[in-house]
């Protein structure tokens, strides 16, 4: 079974505030009060690493709401896995940001 | 809109740093989020330099591996010297930063200043009227022991016996090349010529130009002004760094030059006493006259050199290098973390290498901060800064780059965990690309570990690397 990652504090915590529904690059810059050149680069760092997935949103839809289209972040398997792992490292990273399921239950 | 339009062209300013397979995808990703951004939009625009850095030094892309030319020794040297090119040419350029650029011609620069109207620091322009010149120089003030004057015109001088041309003509006072310490023979007119002409000096330029060399010109005859004037001698292009270009000198009498307007301007120039009672003067001082009306005349005298100029240089280096130790604590020494080591002739060529790199920093940095005289007037204000930074760049770019090819140091890799056990190193380790080593940065300096470590890799590792 290959090693898990390895996440930065910065790291686990765009992270998880991703998993908490924050999915593009401002959010997650607003959420965790990042710089704008930190967060851009640790995106594409975690993207790299297969932990995160990225996708442009469609123009259509950004043409409805008349708005530039985003780039959407979304977390993947492992991105969930090694997620799991640094909250077991930095226990107050998942009350940083709640998982909104989390919240209601 | 005009602000949209700027944190567009920033973004586009730091697309351009970005890689060019990445550079759309970034640009539109940039500009996708800058539509959210309500507020600090502009810092949200810096921090995409900040993301494009990142990336030309993490990029796999062909073209980002390219590095800039600092990567290798010879390149860094080579933009260093068109560095310190351009800020030469910057520094020489205007006759102000030239003049401070270049040791005075003058034997006793010290002891001569230039006189100019109240207000007009190192003016370059003709500021003391002709009349107030022959009014000093009648009533020596005591701070003087010798007054001298010039103006520099546009005038017709008959070259040859079929040409003349037009040159730039000083109407001076006899005593100019006196009080300048310049010595001009005396000559008489040739037989025949006219026994009241003016001395009249060519620069060695016009002498070349316009007189075709002649070497038996001294005591020719010529018409300048409307006046006989004969050729005194020929002064060499250096010993002149007044204000004005000048081909030639006519030197008149007090009583030729009251016959000029009384309001004709032009520069002033006076020997300084100096005695037990006055010392001499070190910078600019105010000279105060009575104007025969009961009220006063005021100028602004500056002594045209101070041979403390390089002491004041080397006061400047120590200073920097002095706030540069305080706040650096980059070593230069070579730690080795086994006993491999370079020979002394691959050790040596890195001293000199970083020698040379400070000595091209001191002189962009000292012409750079001449040529800025004009917009920051004193000349340490920008030089010690500049000294510091660039004497910092220097120590901090040797320590990157690999002591035996002398190459930047690539790869960086953290190695270790910090949260996992306090007492366990953890730090970051570069590699040499052609395989000469490792160089280990620790992040928390400790007593068994406290600076950068250097592992060299004898010849048997190179296999890995080629």
């Amino acid at each position: 079974m290959a090693a898990e990652p390895k996440l930065s504090h910065t790291a686990a915590i765009i992270l998880q505030a991703i998993q908490a529904g924050h999915v593009y690059g401002f959010s997650v810059m607003e959420t965790t009060g990042l710089p704008s050149g930190t967060v851009y680069p640790a995106l594409r760092r975690l993207e790299r690493d297969g932990l995160i997935r990225s996708q442009w949103e469609s123009q259509s839809i950004a043409d409805a709401g008349q708005r530039p289209a985003r780039k959407y972040y979304r977390i993947t398997r492992p991105g969930r896995a090694t997620l799991a792992a640094s909250q077991k490292r930095y226990p107050l990273l998942a009350r940083l940001f709640p998982v909104p399921s989390e919240e209601n239950a | 809109m005009t602000l949209r339009r700027l944190h567009i062209a920033i973004l586009r300013g730091a697309a351009s740093l970005v890689p060019a397979p990445e550079r759309a995808e970034w640009f539109a990703e940039w500009k996708a989020e800058l539509w959210y951004v309500n507020h600090s939009a502009t810092a949200f625009c810096f921090g995409s330099f900040h993301d494009a850095f990142w990336l030309r030094r993490n990029s796999p892309s062909p073209q980002a591996g390219r590095r800039f030319a600092l990567e290798s020794p010879v390149g860094c040297v080579l933009f260093l010297a068109v560095l310190a090119a351009l800020s030469l040419l910057l520094a020489i350029a205007p006759p102000l930063s030239r003049d401070m650029l270049l040791p005075s011609p003058y034997r006793h620069a010290r002891n001569l200043a230039m006189i100019s109207a109240a207000g007009h620091y190192h003016a370059p322009i003709p500021t003391v009227p002709i009349e107030q010149y022959l009014s000093l120089a009648n009533r020596m003030p005591n701070r003087f022991t010798a007054l001298t004057f010039y103006r520099p015109v546009q005038s017709r001088v008959e070259t040859s016996p079929q040409a003349s041309e037009e040159l730039s003509v000083a109407l001076a006072s006899a005593n100019l090349f006196q009080v300048l310490e310049i010595p001009i023979p005396p000559a008489a007119p040739r037989a025949g010529a006219r026994q009241s002409a003016t001395p009249l000096v060519l620069s060695h330029a016009a002498w070349r130009k316009y007189f075709d060399c002649d070497p038996h010109i001294v005591g020719r005859v010529l018409e300048v002004t409307g006046q006989p004037a004969v050729i005194s001698g020929v002064i060499d292009a250096g010993p002149w760094s007044l204000p004005g270009q000048v081909d030639v000198w006519l030197l008149q009498d007090q009583a030729h030059l009251a016959q000029l307007p009384p309001h004709t301007e032009g520069f002033m120039l006076g020997r300084i006493a100096i005695s037990a009672s006055q010392p001499r003067p070190e910078s600019d001082w105010s000279l105060s006259v009575p104007n025969g009306q009961g009220g006063a005349v005021s100028f602004t005298c500056s002594p045209l050199a101070e041979d403390q100029f390089a002491l004041g240089c080397l006061e400047i280096y120590l200073a920097s290098l002095l706030v540069l130790l305080a706040i650096t604590p980059l070593g230069l020494g070579d730690y080795p973390a086994n006993r491999y080591a370079p020979s002394v002739v691959i050790r040596l060529r890195r001293w000199v290498f970083l020698t040379i790199k400070i000595a091209l920093l001191v002189l962009i940095v000292w012409c750079g901060g001449i040529a800025l005289t004009p917009v920051f007037p004193p000349v340490p204000t920008v030089i010690v800064p500049g000294l510091i930074l660039g004497f910092r760049w220097a120590l901090t770019d040797q320590r990157q780059r690999c002591p035996v090819c002398l190459r930047l140091l690539a790869n960086p890799t953290p190695i270790g965990d910090p949260s996992q056990a306090f007492l366990g190193w953890y730090g970051t380790e570069l590699i040499c690309t052609h395989g000469h080593g490792l160089l280990y940065v620790p992040e928390i300096r400790t007593s068994w570990f406290g600076t950068q470590r250097w592992q060299y890799l004898d010849p048997t590792w190179r296999s890995l690397f080629s």
